[in-house]
């Protein structure tokens, strides 16, 4: 009884000291900021007078007023679904076509996965020039096809498109190699017995491959949508949330508020509504998961 | 022959898609290369070449006159270095201990890891940089990695990684005597070095390629990290005529070495990434 008495303290202790390591940056740089973000939300602080001053829930009552804001919404809702929704279908169609292939299939995923290591700072500078409307590359092409040019970045209808491209192109890889494995678990005998009672490839596809990667695929939607909800470096280099607003995002949108304008009140409400809509974003998922994810 | 012909149509398909993808994936990367050796005349050209007639080393010169992009590349690397080692190990061992030690509070511990995993990381910049400043670390490197040193992500990853280990391992090792020190390191760690490696990879990259963040806290322009620093270089050369040239030299110094890094160890960094423990989740 005093032995298990002892141990139990020991396991304490020896729980404990392996947390500290982590645990304490978690508490110093997470949770604190994070309670201490809530209580700035209330408070009209401009990160540098000593005293600060409560202001109640005018922040947020300002925000829901503001048409801004609800542009801000509605570009983050757009952005996050179109980049999550493209990357997600290009993915799998770029994984089911590399299952599908033995010969050359390492330097294609090399290629296509090389993006997103290289720093998107660097690479959007690249596209910038790309998006160049008058010799661009990107309309170069458009002209071969007898298309007529567009001013991307330039264009307050483009813009949020161009900025997309560029987050699609570099996400891709990471999306396909993810569906790479979870297809190749995939049990062969299902196939081939499906094949035997003469099930083509696309009713395979739908009917057992889709079904049996559903799990990949709910993770890589809730990863993908969170982090379309931080972008911010391609955003800054390419269009610096513009032409008239048209590509700030609620996180551009609070570093605005945050580090240009100095307003740490109305910047950590709206890290609030982030919170939210993260939240929001997530329990949707869930919820979908719960109808169409085969878990076995 | 009737089963042979869908078979080669398939083929043609498959390699179809993956050729174009590949070729407009990579060609953002050969445009950067082909453009960092062009005249400014070449640059502006209508049609565009792809080749310049004659290489123009000079943009690199340019590019790498004052000697900055070495900096900014060293900055980023030991800073990532050091955070990358830091992270890896309390993460493993906070890891461990929500899933091995039975001690008072872990389940509470990990909700509120889950919560915090779902915030974004932007609600915690304002107060982080009252933190970083309140302890006079604004404008150091020490202040950047020390906010670096938490990552819930790889916390969680790892917990994922460990939860998969057959139990019987660690109660074998306990019966012999070990403490959950040599657990760890001696059989856990050893099992799941694939997670250790993406997870590395995926530190590194991240906190190598950081620019909001690390933006906000480092203002000197010796101490910049590389998306940092190319970016000043793009504003300092766009504000005098847009010098391509010298800016896509610029980021091909930035970019390729990751690029051949990758492709050096791309068999072992995807085969990292694409583990089983680290993907079932």
């Amino acid at each position: 009884m005093k032995g298990n008495l002892k141990r139990r303290n020991n396991e304490n202790i020896t729980g404990f000291l392996f947390i500290l390591p982590a645990l304490l940056p978690l508490v110093l740089f997470w949770i604190i900021p994070l309670l201490y973000s809530f209580f700035l939300s209330f408070t009209n602080w401009d990160m540098m007078t000593p005293e600060i001053h409560f202001v109640k829930f005018y922040n947020y009552t300002s925000l829901l007023k503001d048409p801004a804001f609800y542009k801000t919404l509605l570009n983050t809702l757009t952005f996050a679904v179109g980049t999550t929704i493209p990357s997600i279908i290009l993915g799998l169609l770029i994984a089911m076509a590399l299952n599908g292939t033995r010969r050359g299939t390492g330097i294609y995923r090399t290629v296509i996965f090389a993006p997103y290591i290289t720093p998107m700072v660097a690479v959007s500078i690249v596209w910038s020039w790309i998006f160049e409307p008058r010799v661009g590359l990107l309309n170069f092409v458009l002209s071969i096809f007898g298309l007529p040019k567009l001013n991307w970045l330039q264009s307050a209808d483009t813009a949020m498109l161009s900025v997309i491209i560029v987050t699609v192109w570099k996400q891709l890889g990471w999306i396909m190699i993810f569906y790479l494995q979870a297809i190749r678990r995939v049990p062969k005998s299902l196939l081939e017995a499906a094949t035997i009672d003469g099930a083509g490839v696309f009713s395979k596809f739908f009917k057992i491959t889709i079904p049996l990667i559903s799990p990949t695929t709910f993770f890589l939607i809730i990863i993908s949508t969170i982090n379309s909800l931080q972008a911010y470096d391609q955003i800054q280099v390419l269009t610096q949330g513009g032409p008239a607003g048209a590509t700030r995002t609620m996180l551009y949108y609070y570093y605005q508020e945050a580090f240009e304008v100095f307003n740490a009140g109305k910047a950590s409400a709206i890290a609030v509504f982030l919170v939210i809509l993260t939240v929001i974003f997530s329990l949707i998922e869930t919820a979908v998961s719960k109808k169409t994810v085969h878990y076995n | 022959m009737k089963r042979k012909m869908p078979s080669a149509i398939k083929g043609i398909a498959v390699h179809t898609i993956l050729l174009v993808s590949s070729i407009v994936i990579a060609f953002p990367f050969l445009w950067m290369l082909t453009n960092s050796i062009k005249t400014k005349a070449e640059i502006w050209q209508i049609p565009p070449k792809l080749l310049p007639s004659t290489p123009q080393w000079n943009n690199y010169a340019i590019a790498l006159a004052d000697g900055t992009l070495f900096t900014y590349i060293w900055n980023s690397t030991y800073t990532s270095a050091i955070i990358t080692v830091i992270v890896l190990i309390n993460s493993a061992m906070f890891a461990y201990a929500i899933t091995n030690i039975k001690f008072k509070g872990r389940n509470l511990l990990f909700v509120i890891v889950m919560i915090t995993y779902m915030m974004p990381v932007a609600a915690t910049y304002v107060p982080d940089y009252i933190i970083i400043s309140r302890m006079g670390l604004i404008n150091t490197h020490t202040g950047y990695i020390l906010s670096c040193t938490a990552s819930i992500f790889t916390i969680f990853f790892f917990r994922q990684a460990f939860m998969q280990i057959d139990k019987s391992i660690f109660e074998a090792a306990k019966i012999d005597g070990a403490d959950h020190k040599t657990i760890l390191w001696h059989i856990v760690a050893p099992m799941s070095s694939s997670s250790f490696a993406t997870l590395g990879i995926f530190t590194f990259v991240g906190s190598y390629n950081n620019y909001l963040w690390s933006s906000l806290i480092l203002k000197d322009q010796k101490k910049y990290l590389v998306s940092m620093g190319i970016q000043a270089f793009f504003s300092a050369e766009g504000s005098y005529g847009l010098n391509w040239g010298a800016i896509m030299a610029a980021c091909c110094v930035i970019v390729l070495p990751l690029l051949l890094i990758f492709f050096i160890g791309e068999k072992w960094i995807i085969n990292g990434i694409t583990s089983d423990a680290v993907i079932k989740g």
